[in-house]
């Protein structure tokens, strides 16, 4: 199943960030829904509760089998002061597949599927030329998906380590469409496609405290992920659309560089049942050449879970699990000499309905840009629903050694 | 659980749902004022040169509506027609007299001139959606040194008939199909017409004035006479000019015969991937060299975009149309061709008289050509164009 599937496979989309008429559009940078409701944290977090795509050493403590998938919604309320535009989008937001073989040594096998970037805008823009008065329609759709098969390993209790192979494709879609409001002038539609795939690596190594003779450090854990720089390789095509005539013109384009990027995330459990994680990940956009001016994208992020009740008898609303967060990210887009960023509140639940099977939800309220030098400000809410099945499989014979 | 995982993703998906509901349409009303496209255009206001021109004859048939016929400023038609239906098997009677009319429609050349022509029975099948020039004139297709007719008068109003008789004994074996196979007469200028008639063809949409050919026939016996009026047939004209090319700065555009002219334009200008928002192509009249009929109800050309660059009579059957104006300035809007033009398809243009002047008209009409002295005289278009500049 997870083959076989797309990327962008259910798109309810109207409409998204304009923001993302830029480079690759919006990353996406959530590791999961849990994820999501922390303040996009988890580089740090050794329980194994979810399957965190972005930190491969976190998976050696993931002892049953779990099939994750959620959906990503997300509303921009835009203005630039005077007007303002709402758009929404829904997307698939990524599935995953963790198999234990060895709890012993922490070998875990994951697979997934997850959105790396995504590109939907719908801009309107006037003008009057030549004697030609005229509307621009600009809109953008499409994005990068990341494939990713990893394993993990943990020879002794304090440490973790965890690889992954991570195959990046997808495609980018620019279009314009030009409408001539003069009498006797034409227009035409341009749009640029370009297809892209890379294959980067990504390692990590997470240290825990509970595995090391010193107590005082048992609540603490530690992680390091790093991803290998790499080059889209890029075959694009224009297609022109006129009132009676058609042309398509295939184009030489740059590869689009992925850059090196890396993340530093702790965590600590405070009680049985608190944990609290911070997180810092940078990818190295700065020195990335686009045809637009771009700069290191930075997320700084902290979030606090209340783990669910595992007592025999637990009331429902103690067997939710709560999460709430904040991060602050600066973007890669740099407009009009100005660097975008971008900040949010987010909360989430992880509700079970059948033994350890969850329903995973993520709120999300941010603000991104602002209203000076013809920029324009976003309000930003994301809704990711996610689904996890849990399921022991291979590591009971393991155990019987 | 199966029914509580059921029930819990149907109530995530339908409240997704819900707030993709929330979206707005953009447009120009709330669209934002963004600054920060990554792409803008730049519109530009260019002139393409001509390249070169070629006028050349081509061998068409005409069928129109009209059939031109006489002699008129160098150019001759000739009328070609035949009657179809309505004959009857009769072998014992005689014809009295046979008289063909024509209704008169327009005219090519001097009001006060004299039409004169002279009848010749046809000895080759032919057809007037197939018959052209060349073949007309071609030796033994009509029987020549026999006239079967003739006629000399001055030029008749545009609304006015042509009467002439025709030899009986030619009627006479049209009333005997069996015997003899008929192909109709050729009506040919002689040289002391001036002027060019155009008649009223058949299948025209009143057969009130298409013409007629009024047979008095009577028994051997002389005891019965009968009046038959024949109105059923084929016809058509084809007209021939010799030495039009006379001046090598000019292009030309002869109805009736039939000449037209190709234009090549320098594309190269515009990028490949420019939108071709506006494109006109301009055409100056010589008017001291041009000759068209004051009665003819169409003065159009018609602009054509070529779809081979070897083959003159490969072209798109919608074309552009134009008249001079005053000025003798004529404008046609190509944008279609020019577009083709940027996307690599450069075959040029075909110019020739509209369908309904060329078939049916001897017009003459001649423009300053890529060859002309004067570049302000040359064919031009003026081009308004759109490519995508990165900010």
């Amino acid at each position: 199943m997870l083959v076989t599937m797309t990327i962008h496979p259910l798109t309810l989309a109207e409409g998204g960030s304009n923001y993302t008429i830029f480079g690759i559009g919006d990353l996406r940078l959530a590791g999961d829904p849990r994820s999501n409701a922390m303040g996009y944290t988890g580089i740090g977090i050794s329980d194994g509760l979810s399957v965190n795509v972005n930190a491969p050493a976190s998976w050696a403590r993931i002892t049953e089998t779990k099939l994750d998938a959620s959906l990503l919604h997300e509303s921009f309320h835009t203005t630039d002061g005077t007007k303002s535009l709402t758009l929404s989008l829904t997307n698939f937001s990524g599935a995953s597949l963790a198999v234990p073989i060895s709890q012993r040594f922490g070998i875990v096998i994951v697979g997934s599927m997850k959105p790396y970037s995504n590109k939907d805008y719908d801009v309107f823009t006037s003008g009057s030329q030549g004697g030609m008065d005229y509307l621009l329609n600009h809109e953008g759709s499409g994005g990068l998906g990341r494939g990713q098969i990893g394993v993990s390993l943990s020879p002794f209790p304090f440490i973790a380590a965890g690889a992954s192979f991570n195959y990046i494709f997808g495609s980018l879609e620019n279009s314009r469409t030009l409408l001539p409001t003069t009498l006797g002038y034409e227009g035409g539609k341009t749009t640029g496609r370009t297809s892209t795939n890379a294959i980067t690596s990504t390692a990590g190594v997470l240290l825990n405290g509970a595995g090391t003779p010193f107590s005082l450090l048992e609540p603490f854990s530690v992680g390091v992920v790093v991803t290998t720089k790499g080059y889209l390789k890029a075959d694009g095509e224009f297609l022109f659309e006129y009132p009676s005539e058609a042309d398509t013109i295939d184009i030489i384009v740059s590869d689009i560089p992925l850059p090196f990027s890396y993340g530093i995330g702790a965590s600590v459990r405070i009680g049985p049942r608190w944990t609290i994680a911070a997180d810092m990940f940078t990818q190295a956009w700065g020195t990335a050449t686009l045809t637009v001016p771009t700069r290191d994208a930075v997320l700084y992020g902290a979030g606090i879970e209340r783990s669910p009740s595992g007592a025999p008898g637990a009331s429902l609303l103690d067997r939710i699990a709560y999460r709430v967060g904040s991060y602050y990210y600066q973007t890669y887009y740099v407009v009009n000499g100005q660097g975008i960023d971008e900040w949010a509140v987010t909360t989430g639940l992880s509700v079970p309905f059948s033994g350890e099977n969850r329903l995973n939800f993520a709120f999300e309220y941010g603000e991104r840009g602002k209203i000076e030098k013809s920029l324009i400000k976003e309000r930003i809410f994301r809704l990711t629903v996610g689904i996890s099945l849990s399921e022991l499989w291979f590591q009971s014979y393991e155990d019987e050694i | 659980m199966a029914k509580q995982l059921r029930r819990c993703c149907l109530s995530s998906l339908l409240f997704l749902a819900a707030l993709v509901s929330c979206s707005d349409d953009p447009n120009i009303l709330n669209a934002l004022d963004t600054k920060f496209t990554d792409v803008d255009i730049e519109v530009i206001v260019d002139t393409l040169e001509s390249l070169s021109g070629t006028s050349f004859r081509q061998y068409v048939p005409m069928n129109g509506v009209y059939n031109m016929l006489g002699l008129s400023d160098g150019i001759e038609a000739r009328m070609a027609m035949q009657f179809t239906s309505g004959f009857v098997q009769r072998d014992t009677m005689e014809v009295v007299s046979a008289v063909l009319r024509l209704r008169a429609a327009t005219r090519f050349g001097d009001s006060t001139g004299t039409l004169s022509f002279n009848a010749y029975k046809i000895l080759r099948a032919w057809s007037s959606v197939t018959l052209t020039w060349d073949s007309l004139s071609a030796s033994g297709f009509y029987e020549d040194g026999v006239m079967r007719g003739t006629y000399s008068g001055p030029v008749n109003a545009d609304t006015g008939y042509v009467s002439f008789d025709l030899d009986t004994a030619l009627v006479r074996e049209w009333l005997q199909p069996s015997t003899f196979t008929s192909y109709g007469l050729v009506l040919l200028p002689n040289t002391s017409s001036t002027v060019a008639q155009g008649f009223i063809a058949f299948g025209t949409d009143s057969i009130q004035y298409v013409p007629t050919l009024t047979v008095i026939a009577r028994n051997n016996a002389g005891t019965f006479t009968d009046t038959t009026v024949y109105n059923i047939g084929n016809d058509t004209f084809l007209g021939n000019v010799d030495n039009l090319i006379t001046d090598p700065g000019r292009i030309y555009v002869q109805a009736g015969v039939v000449y037209r002219s190709t234009l090549l334009f320098d594309a190269s200008p515009v990028p490949e991937g420019a939108i071709v928002n506006k494109a006109d192509l301009l055409l100056q009249l010589d008017p001291t060299a041009s000759k068209v009929s004051k009665l003819s109800g169409d003065t159009l050309q018609a602009v054509h975009v070529r779809t081979s660059l070897t083959d003159t009579t490969k072209f798109e059957s919608v074309g552009a149309v134009g008249k001079p104006g005053a000025s003798g300035l004529v404008l046609y809007e190509i944008r279609h061709g020019v577009q083709l033009w940027v996307n690599g398809i450069n075959n040029g243009l075909l110019i020739r008289a509209s369908s309904l002047n060329e078939f049916s008209q001897l017009d003459q009409y001649v423009f300053y050509g890529p060859a002309e002295s004067n570049p302000a005289l040359r064919p031009k278009v003026l081009v308004t164009y759109t490519v995508e500049r990165r900010r």
